[in-house]
């Protein structure tokens, strides 16, 4: 049996979802959370005689007729791939602009159960909705859920296998108008008879009184700053960093590593096996997972704060800056899934329909610093900056700040046509679940374990191996004999006007393209020894950054090109070779100018003397400069034709 | 000697684990090198190639 839950945006699918399945799927309280369909079995405590019942999430669709790339899929699902039944789940916060798309379903013949959600919500307006009058109405049955607590989903269910088993066809509806506007006067009709609302809707309310400071015109972005800035300093300077630390120091800098040497020496293990295993598996995982409590800490608050309804305030709140840009607020919501993962962010660019601006949120997602760039922003801060508060934040302020300059430069060097208007649905402002941001906290606890013992082993045990051994496969007393001193010292060159200098910064920037915690293990692999904690003040990354040029690599790490799994999705997104090209030539290049400009500005303003490579940087910058000036005059020069030729 | 290559096998199948995984991973697109990817599940980039 094959159940299809669609419904609108932000009705509450994706959490009903997870409850009858038991699966952790992303959730957000905010629409166009989910844009792709996803499958999975019905937990047995559901299903009558332990019968496999598949259940398929649908993307939020407010028409059957698709205007977005997502609600095209839910399109193609509903009309193509015959499912025994739909659960369409109306949020019953918004009941008569949900039952636009329920009656469109209506009109398949596919048998549907409505699931009445957010009853949580009616109950708390006072409002009154008679299940039974809107399914006769409806001619279909109505049960009354909340998603949330799992309340009525169990009669859910025995509703919807008992509707397959019948096996009646779904009945049309009466209408028969010709337009939406009557098919909405049809609804509106229907609903009079079964809604009965105590609220009054022209009372200012709660939600209503604290988007009038949050959501304001002037106090809203500062209000944004300070709770992002509130979000990172607890977790990287407060709660996460001290755990962190505890990590670093005690367990994966000495509990660990000490019991792997006395037993390895105990048993008599070559010095070499024991070196790779110690200071190559136990070096490099260990520095990426001892950021683990960090991450954990994040993403809590993060999912605190986006249940709570918070973050859908913050695209309003944006949409204004945005569309001086070429974008809209809509952009933002891939922005904040990317900073869990840029992969999912790129992806949810999906549900902007304008391709000018689909393409340039998709360039721009990446700057936000993702999941995978936290533990680089910690080791960084810890080491130089373990004082301050402001540079964890500030990575983030520096990223909304590179994507309003380089909104504007691509709509500038690329875009051509005017951005479409935005209109977004705000949720009401609710209690943030403790058990939802655990869960979504878990998750990505578990993503990042996981990708530590994997690609992160994987990539630390070759880079061990590259910098112990020489091109003939002989063992190398001194590094910089070593392959990976060689590999390294092709890619340095290009780093110096940066600032950054030796063969192990270029190795870590290359592994870090695999997966960004690469850097980290890769600096712990090459610069850990015995006496050497990495993420101390006096560790070994001191001596080859000065507090200016550690910035510097934070930024160009930070916002050069995503790791190769985020290029792929960007190369699905842009959906054309040139576009792609054109995408991580412009991140490389706002990447490495960024840092060019951090180390040789802040040399110059901290330090009160040039830094090395200073003639080598001014000719960067002018040829960058120059270039970029050609390209926007060549393509101002074919707007004018194009404009002339119409 | 017999401790080498105890280790030295034990290493290997961790080793040779994460090899699969990753390149399982790899193979079916999902996510690629972020293998362990929350929302691995939601991702289907070769379907949109």
């Amino acid at each position: 049996m094959k159940i299809a839950l669609a419904g609108n945006p932000n009705s509450g699918k994706t959490t009903l979802f997870n409850r009858v399945t038991g699966k952790t799927e992303y959730v957000g309280n905010w629409p166009g959370v989910t844009v792709e369909k996803k499958e999975a079995n019905i937990k047995s405590k559901y299903t009558l005689n332990g019968e496999v019942i598949r259940v398929v999430d649908l993307p939020g669709a407010y028409s059957i007729s698709p205007f977005t790339g997502e609600e095209a899929i839910t399109r193609d699902f509903v009309l193509g791939e015959n499912p025994d039944v739909i659960v369409n789940i109306v949020d019953g916060a918004n009941l008569s602009r949900s039952l636009f798309f329920t009656t469109q379903l209506l009109e398949l013949g596919i048998p549907v159960v409505i699931a009445l959600n957010k009853t949580d919500i009616i109950n708390q307006r006072g409002d009154i909705v008679d299940a039974k009058a809107l399914g006769k109405a409806l001619h279909c049955s109505v049960i009354e859920t909340t998603a949330n607590t799992s309340k009525g989903l169990k009669e859910l269910i025995t509703e919807t296998i008992k509707v397959v088993n019948t096996k009646d066809g779904q009945t049309a509806l009466g209408f028969e108008g010709e337009n939406d506007v009557e098919r909405q006067k049809f609804i509106d009709q229907m609903v009079s008879k079964s809604h009965i609302k105590k609220r009054d809707a022209s009372k200012v309310h709660f939600s209503d009184k604290v988007d009038r400071i949050v959501a304001h015109k002037w106090l809203g972005i500062p209000i944004f700053f300070l709770v992002m800035w509130a979000v990172f300093s607890f977790s990287i300077n407060g709660l996460g960093g001290y755990l962190s630390g505890f990590m670093n120091d005690v367990v994966f800098g000495e509990i660990i590593p000490d019991a792997a040497n006395g037993f390895l020496e105990g048993v008599g293990v070559n010095s070499l096996l024991q070196s790779l295993i110690v200071e190559g598996v136990i070096g490099g995982v260990g520095a990426v997972v001892g950021f683990l409590p960090l991450i954990m800490v994040l993403f809590f608050s993060l999912a605190l704060l986006e249940d709570s309804g918070y973050m859908a305030r913050v695209a309003v709140v944006m949409d204004r800056f945005f569309k001086k840009i070429g974008l809209s607020g809509k952009s933002i919501i891939p922005m904040i899934i990317g900073s869990g993962c840029a992969i999912p962010g790129v992806m949810a660019t999906r549900t902007i329909k304008n391709i000018n601006e689909r393409r340039m949120t998709t360039i721009l997602t990446p700057f936000v610093p993702c999941g995978a760039k936290l533990p680089i922003i910690a080791l960084f801060v810890s080491v130089f900056f373990a004082d301050s508060t402001w540079v964890g934040p500030s990575m983030y302020i520096i990223a909304i700040t590179m994507i309003m300059l380089g909104g504007l430069l691509l709509k500038k060097m690329f875009a051509w046509e005017n951005t479409s208007s935005f209109i977004m649905e705000l949720p009401e402002y609710k209690i943030p679940s403790i058990k939802h941001a655990s869960v979504q906290m878990l998750s990505q606890a578990k993503a990042f374990i996981v990708k530590a013992t994997t690609i992160i082993l994987l990539c630390n045990t070759a880079v061990w191996f590259a910098q112990a051994y020489s091109w003939s496969f002989q063992p190398v007393e001194n590094q910089s004999l070593s392959i990976l001193a060689y590999l390294g010292g092709l890619i340095a060159p290009l780093l110096i006007p940066l600032g950054f200098v030796g063969w192990q910064m270029a190795a870590a920037t290359i592994t870090g393209f695999i997966a960004k915690e690469n850097v980290v293990g890769t600096l712990a692999v090459l610069l850990l020894s015995s006496d050497a904690v990495l993420h101390t003040v006096s560790g070994p990354l001191s001596g080859f950054f000065t507090p200016v040029t550690a910035f510097a690599f934070l930024v160009f790490n930070l916002f050069t090109p995503p790791c190769f799994a985020a290029i792929g999705a960007m190369n699905a997104e842009l959906g054309s070779k040139k576009w792609l090209f054109r995408a991580v030539g412009f991140q490389l290049g706002v990447g490495y100018i960024l840092a060019l400009l951090v180390t040789h500005i802040g040399t110059l303003i901290f330090e009160g003397k040039t830094a090395p490579g200073f003639i080598y940087a001014l000719i960067i910058l002018i040829s960058t400069i120059s270039y970029v000036t050609y390209i926007i005059k060549k393509v101002d020069k074919e707007r004018l034709e194009f404009k002339e030729a119409a | 000697m017999i401790a080498d290559i105890s280790i030295g096998l034990i290493l290997a199948i961790v080793l040779g684990l994460a090899f699969i995984k990753s390149k399982r991973d790899l193979k079916n697109n999902k996510c690629g090198s972020c293998s362990g990817c929350a929302n691995k599940n939601t991702c289907n980039i070769v379907k949109f190639k």
